[in-house]
């Protein structure tokens, strides 16, 4: 089991006039094994949002240290970053976050567009993943054409085209319900069982019971940590 | 960048374009108009220049005119209280001391009436020696058997002989063959030797095949009688680069002759065909130059068109742009991709433009007010105009662009 994300005193301040500051993130310390599923909980304005952007590379943190897989990327430039999204995450988010008016193959197909794969092998890819997600057959669908549920599968095989190592899921549930949330869930937790390592932020308790450890975030600081599932004895759900 | 992804975002910006068919077309329309107006207007200002040089060049372009009076201009000649009319005898003079004046003719003109049969016209009458037909550029018409310029030994002897303009010969003699036939101008007769050859419009001059040649001692003598004025004296020099030295050693003689004190304005005036036609081209290049500034402005406009439609659209797209930012686009994938879209626009339109510009140019005649218009598209103003559009393009479509590429993923994705 290796480590692969290891924060260091994590701190994001946000300027909102020239002597008021928003401390989102105020000093956040935290480390990440490969395989784990991890829920991040807490009220909102508590900084588990900008901890999933800093997590997700989608922002940078104002201070501390930021280890994925050993490489310190707290200085990352756009550019390094983006690559990063690219290959090494995926992305669900509870607005799906799709492209409007285009197919569900075709959305798939996006993050193989910014990482070179040949248009042929990106189709057959696409294809795979969205049979995988239970999307056999509604491929040529276009995402105005679709369910919910449906939408977060199409999402879902999008974030896994690239191969992720880490698949960031934010409120992945809260447009769904509840069996659909269920469906969706257990799709998580067969990829986790896939090797796939899985941060999910959520205030829902029973959502977070998917996951093996829980953190509660609270005034841009870890309140507290619970251990649900011991890591050595994974798959015995 | 590969260029495998290159071509794939191109792609994705077509269909973005095809998605919004009416906003494309409308979008394009602007610098449709635009492309087309300078390129219809380039022609117009083209065609106009065309028509002003070979009229000059009808004329001869290493002639030389001396004329009584100070020019100013071309707008005519300001006799001044101190002119000197031009003497006959300047012609030898300037025969014996012009070294780079190749031909000379005095020139009479008159209007007479001129009669034949029950015809009856009135024209111009030019009195001229036998150098007038290379001076002028006048080419006989051997149409005509036996159609000749007078000689020089005519011209001596004031033989009523004359040379009938094509226009002329078509008034007067609309059947029959003019020459040997025994024409009446005013009361004297004259025998035609030769037909001329047309030279064609003038473009605002009135025609210039109206007129009839005779030797000048002729026509000062018999037609204009004993008031007979010579108004100016026509040269030509040896070569177009001698045109400048024929102008000063004219010019030498005429102030000596004139005596014109040093400092004095002078009192005669020598124009030079070269300059005038060098003139006249250059202020035909004026008015291209403003016909296809106007026309631009329809083209900046246009272009602007693009970045107002391109700035909606990043505004319209952030969601779009903040997904491919998430999942790994990279600010200059975004940058192209909406660079692309401007520059579809711009190309497409210019192509368009052009084939729309080029339609009207020629077209325009048809149209009955404009029917004396000719129009000649030049390859350059077709680059000029597409180049520009795609400048138009890149450059009003750069700034979008740029701001949907400089987006944060965070609040791009956060756009409701």
């Amino acid at each position: 089991m290796s480590r692969i994300i290891e924060l260091k005193d994590i701190k994001r301040i946000y300027p909102i006039s020239s002597d008021v500051v928003v401390r989102a993130l105020d000093g956040i310390s935290y480390e990440i094994e490969e395989g784990d599923f991890i829920a991040i909980m807490g009220p909102s304005g508590s900084g588990k949002s900008t901890l999933m952007n800093i997590l997700g590379c989608l922002d940078r943190p104002t201070s501390g240290k930021y280890f994925f897989q050993g490489k310190d990327i707290s200085n990352y430039t756009r550019r390094q970053l983006a690559t990063l999204r690219n290959k090494k995450f995926g992305f669900v988010f509870q607005s799906f976050n799709l492209l409007t008016r285009t197919t569900a193959l075709e959305n798939v197909e996006l993050p193989m567009l910014y990482a070179d794969v040949p248009s042929k092998k990106a189709r057959q890819v696409a294809y795979e993943k969205l049979a995988m997600v239970g999307l056999k057959g509604r491929e040529t669908h276009k995402t105005n054409q679709i369910s919910g549920g449906e939408m977060q599968r199409v999402a879902i095989a999008r974030s896994l085209v690239n191969n992720p190592i880490v698949l960031m899921a934010d409120e992945p549930t809260g447009n769904l319900d509840s069996k659909t949330s269920i469906e969706i869930m257990s799709l998580f937790t067969s990829l986790n069982k896939q090797g796939i390592t899985i941060i999910l932020v959520t205030h829902e308790p029973d959502i977070a019971d998917y996951a093996n450890r829980r953190i509660h975030i609270k005034d841009g600081l870890i309140e507290s940590e619970e251990i649900t599932r011991d890591l050595s004895k994974r798959g015995e759900r | 960048m590969k260029p495998m992804r290159v071509l794939r975002i191109f792609r994705l910006s077509l269909r973005a374009l095809t998605r919004n068919k009416m906003r494309t077309a409308l979008t394009m329309l602007g610098i449709i108009i635009g492309v087309g107006a300078v390129i219809a207007m380039v022609s117009i200002g083209a065609g106009a220049k065309a028509a002003v040089q070979s009229r000059f060049e009808a004329m001869g372009t290493n002639n030389l005119s001396l004329r009584s009076g100070s020019f100013r201009g071309p707008g005519g000649v300001q006799s001044g209280a101190g002119s000197l009319p031009l003497k006959l005898e300047l012609v030898d003079l300037i025969k014996q001391r012009c070294p780079s004046v190749q031909y000379i003719t005095p020139l009479y003109q008159t209007r007479a009436q001129v009669v034949f049969g029950n015809k009856n016209w009135n024209t111009s009458i030019q009195g001229v020696n036998e150098n007038y037909e290379i001076i002028g550029n006048w080419n006989l018409d051997y149409t005509y058997s036996g159609s000749r310029f007078f000689t020089q030994k005519e011209v001596e002897e004031g033989a009523r002989v004359c040379v009938l303009g094509a226009d002329t010969v078509a008034k007067i003699f609309p059947d029959d063959d003019p020459i040997g036939q025994i024409l009446r101008i005013k009361t004297v007769v004259f025998e035609v030797i030769g037909v001329l050859r047309a030279k064609g419009q003038s473009g605002g001059f009135g025609s210039r095949d109206d007129l009839i040649l005779a030797p000048y001692t002729t026509v000062s003598t018999r037609i204009i009688g004993a008031n007979a004025q010579l108004q100016e004296i026509q040269m030509a020099a040896y070569s177009a680069s001698s045109t400048d030295a024929a102008q000063r050693e004219v010019e030498t003689l005429m102030r000596e002759y004139n005596r014109v004190q040093p400092g004095q304005a002078d009192n005669f005036s020598v124009r030079n065909m070269a300059d005038i036609a060098e003139s006249a081209a250059e202020s035909q290049n004026i008015f291209t130059i403003l016909l296809g500034s106007i026309a631009s402005i329809s083209l900046l406009v246009g272009g602007i068109g693009i970045m107002n439609i391109m700035l909606v659209s990043v505004t319209e797209r952030i969601r779009e742009i903040g997904i491919r930012m998430a999942v790994g686009g990279q600010e200059e994938d975004i940058l192209i991709q909406f660079l692309f879209e401007a520059i579809v626009l711009s190309v497409t339109g210019g192509l368009i433009g052009i084939g729309f510009g080029f339609a009207v140019s020629k077209l325009l005649h048809f149209i009955p007010m404009f029917a004396t218009i000719t129009t000649i598209v030049s390859p350059s103003s077709i680059f000029l105009a597409f180049g520009f559009s795609v400048a138009v393009g890149v450059f009003f479509g750069f700034y979008p662009a740029r701001k949907a590429s400089r987006l944060d993923p965070i609040e791009a994705l956060r756009y409701e």
